[in-house]
């Protein structure tokens, strides 16, 4: 091959290579999520035990308190006439471990990535993200010049900001009654510490649909099995109960799950909380469920608390255990300045930048750039310390290389722009990288170029 | 003799005019089926006598087998459904018991949702395979024309303004597809054809109740048949002779229970079905060839019976076990054994494990699975 078709083919390889690097977040958007790609994120070990321990946080709110994204600052009480607010903000944390393994088998990477690793984020068809499954706010990027928000990178990318975000849509949706969603335990002031007073707020998180739907979570819906039914479990098959899914609607699923917890490595992944369902044979809940009540704001559907009724015995963790989970991450960038060369209307040579953690825990991270023509191998990710471990044969690096290109047909000449790394959460903090443009102008004999 | 195990690409070899690729949703349904010149183990059980055909939930696949009722422990696999992880596929038995659908999610769906379009798949005893459809809904099992040549089944979609949208279709084992009927104001489901095929009936589903409609296969004449009730119904049966719809209504009020009523077609009458009197919920009918129907009893304070309603309206206990309850699934073709799902501990707001048991009137009993994941699909004759 002759010296000028090698100049040819690595100009064309160049130029895919440039190609191949998306912008913060403005590639592939259609239909794309939060995210053109999905951001790495770290998966625990097999155990999950820092997730539990995180869910154990978040329930008592000890996660992000008074963070109104990853959190809620009240949560309502009381029957529908005497509604009220308390800071109180609880939520049983057995029941978000049952709805953590309903949702994502607990898993904040994606199904191929192993356990004690760092990789790709779990992202549903539907954009869901993560161990709650987060799908509010995560179909589009939302933030400045289409890129992602600092919220939806940590949904996506940080498993404890999941956990927080995925306990506050919960919250929510019990803080949605009565004004559009009906109260359980009208009995029982409503109290968030009964398990089973969060029977429309289960039901609403995967979507409050009856009879009509195609998808109805309606206990009397004709498409499940005869009332009363055999529970569903998240245990071992042979334990005679039901794991079809197909089979029971989604609230029904959580606390059967909660009640009858899946074992991993031998140890079932929580202590079985059981909960009971509305008696559907009895006039206390099956009146307020008849088919006529199902009408929106569904101020008829509000029952008592189904009995017995059940309280969570997790006990309140410490401060420590918030350390244990989120660590101490401290954002470090190796340098400040990049050099990229560019044949206007040609091709780049991209320089890399290496995303570090100095301090423990995770440090969530997004990129952003200042300049439409910068581009980045990854928006999003994560630099995670060395406290965290990985297993031996699962992919782990700790530090995040990313790509900076540029799109060689919007640059006509010297140019600059500055390329933001920004560290999100615990470990908020800035860092800079300025990008210069080094153009490279081709003559026209083959094999020379003058600089 | 060598059996090859083939995991064959679900529908290719059966793809003709019309007909959909489940890979079109995304993936493949995977059959496991001995691929050999000799008969099937689907055709070889076809051809051993009566057999319960079940399906045996995985997390990942599902294995549809056949059961000598005889000899429980005498069981032929017949085929391996691989699925969406968690959500089992529902098969049903074709009437001349020679081909099997099911509707199913991809094995590939990505955290996989009941309300994701599904595929309406088909086995056959031959061991063909097809897909007839990719965009219907999971959770309505697919109802059998007498002559095993098309089924039915609910494809629910959303508008643009939110509101739902309900297609009855009949899809062919031709490959032909027919929109039968499309509803927004209430929920469809099918409940079967007369026993000449030339009338579907379905029933709908709001805020006013259950109705149940009639409209010719041809997709002409559609006409109310009766209200069924202003509850939820459920378990709708029509008897062999297609003169009487069996049905489930959850009533209401000071004392809620599931009340067993039976339609005449003909006339529109409702009739509840003989009551123990002692506020039982009943539950679960299920016709036997000659008409008989059998009703699971559960009684209030616990544990219940199963009936059986004879052609004069006499009733007789069939089964009685205590603190457990039988719920009739299906009878055998002679009418000597009825299948259950047996559920222990059973009271008016809880149950326990279950599984599914072969009983007769003799007291007889025989355990057909252990665990509560089992469905049954039908009766091979």
């Amino acid at each position: 091959m002759s010296r000028a078709l090698w100049i040819v083919a690595a100009a064309v390889a160049l130029c895919a290579l440039a190609v191949a690097l998306p912008t913060p977040g403005r590639t592939q958007r259609a239909g794309a999520c939060a995210f053109a790609q999905p951001p790495t994120t770290y998966e625990t070990t097999e155990d999950r035990r820092l997730y539990m321990a995180a869910m154990d946080l978040a329930g008592y709110n000890m996660l992000f308190p008074g963070d109104p994204f990853f959190s809620q600052l009240k949560i309502d009480v009381g029957p529908r006439s005497a509604r009220t607010q308390t800071n109180d903000v609880y939520v049983p944390p057995t029941l978000l471990k049952a709805i953590s393994w309903v949702e994502s088998v607990t898993t904040q990477g994606a199904p191929a990535l192993p356990f004690g690793a760092i990789g790709p984020a779990l992202v549903s068809f539907d954009c869901g993200y993560g161990i709650a499954q987060v799908t509010s706010g995560m179909t589009a990027p939302l933030g400045e010049d289409g890129d992602p928000t600092p919220e939806q990178a940590l949904v996506a990318t940080h498993f404890a900001y999941n956990i927080g975000r995925g306990a506050a849509i919960l919250i929510d949706k019990w803080n949605s009654a009565p004004e559009s969603r009906p109260i359980a335990g009208i009995d029982t002031n409503a109290d968030p510490h009964i398990v089973e007073n969060w029977y429309f707020a289960v039901w609403s998180y995967n979507g409050f649909t009856g009879p009509g739907a195609n998808r109805s979570n309606h206990p009397l819906d004709p498409i499940y099995g005869t009332w009363p039914r055999t529970p569903y479990s998240c245990g071992p098959a042979s334990d005679g109960l039901g794991h079809n899914r197909s089979l029971y609607p989604y609230q029904e699923i959580v606390y059967g799950c909660m009640a009858h917890p899946p074992t991993v490595e031998g140890q079932q992944l929580w202590a079985p909380l059981p909960a009971s369902l509305p008696d559907l044979n009895n006039p206390y809940w099956r009146a307020p469920l008849d088919l006529k009540n199902f009408q929106f704001p569904y101020k008829n559907m509000d029952i008592p608390t189904p009995k017995p009724q059940h309280t969570d015995p997790t006990p309140k963790p410490t401060g420590l255990h918030r350390l244990a989970v989120l660590g101490l991450p401290s954002l470090a960038v190796d340098r400040p300045i990049v050099l990229i060369g560019v044949r206007p209307g040609e091709s780049s040579t991209p320089a890399t930048i290496t995303i570090s953690n100095a301090g423990t825990g995770i440090v969530p991270w997004r990129i952003t750039a200042n300049k439409s023509w910068v581009r980045v191998s990854q928006a999003a990710g994560v630099a995670v310390g060395p406290d965290l471990p990985c297993l031996p044969s699962s992919p782990c690096d700790r530090s995040a290389e990313v790509q900076i290109g540029v799109d060689a047909t919007k640059v006509l000449g010297s140019d600059a722009a500055v390329v933001t790394i920004e560290g999100l959460g615990a470990g908020a903090a800035k860092q800079d990288v300025a990008v210069f443009i080094k153009v490279n102008v081709a003559l026209g004999v083959p094999g020379l170029t003058k600089n | 003799m060598i059996l090859a195990r083939v995991l064959s690409a679900f529908a290719k070899p059966a793809l003709a005019g019309g007909i959909v690729a489940a890979a079109a949703t995304g993936g493949w349904f995977a059959i496991d089926r001995f691929h050999h010149d000799s008969p099937t183990p689907f055709a070889q059980a076809l051809d051993a006598g009566p057999r319960l055909v079940i399906s045996e939930f995985g997390p990942y696949s599902d294995t549809i087998v056949a059961v000598n009722p005889d000899d429980v422990g005498d069981r032929t696999t017949i085929a391996t459904v691989e699925h969406a992880a968690n959500f089992g596929v529902f098969p049903v038995l074709s009437p001349d018991g020679a081909a099997i659908a099911w509707t199913g999610l991809p094995a590939q769906a990505a955290n996989p949702s009941p309300d994701a379009p599904a595929t309406l798949g088909m086995i056959t005893a031959d061991g063909g395979t097809q897909a007839l459809a990719d965009d219907v809904d999971l959770v309505v099992p697919p109802v059998w024309a007498p002559d095993s040549q098309s089924v039915l089944a609910r494809k629910s979609t959303t508008d643009a303004d939110g509101s739902p949208r309900f297609d009855l279709l009949r899809l062919g084992r031709d490959g032909s597809r027919a929109t039968l009927t499309t509803w927004t104001t209430a929920a469809l489901f099918p409940v079967g054809f007369s026993p000449d095929g030339a009338t579907v009936y379905f029933t709908t589903l709001n805020a006013s109740g259950s109705d149940l409609y009639r409209i010719g296969a041809d997709a002409t004449g559609e006409a109310l048949v009766a209200h069924l009730a202003d509850d939820i119904t459920r378990d709708w049966k029509l008897s062999p002779d297609g003169g009487t719809l069996a049905f489930t209504d959850a009533v209401g009020g000071a004392q809620p229970r599931t009340v067993a009523r039976v339609l005449d077609l003909a006339s529109g009458a409702i009739a509840d079905a003989p009551d123990p009197g002692d506020g039982s919920s009943q539950l679960a009918p299920a016709f036997a060839e000659d008409g008989t129907l059998a009703i699971g009893a559960l009684r209030p304070q616990g544990g219940g019976t199963a009936v059986e309603v004879h052609g004069d309206g006499s009733a007789s206990t069939l089964t009685d076990t205590g603190a457990d309850i039988d719920l009739p699934i299906a009878w055998s073709p002679d009418g000597s054994k009825l299948a259950v799902r047996s559920v222990e501990d059973a009271t008016s707001y809880s149950a326990g494990p279950s599984h599914i048991d072969l009983v007769d009137a003799a007291g007889g009993r025989a355990r057909v699975s252990d665990g509560a994941d089992t469905l049954v699909v039908g009766w091979m004759r």
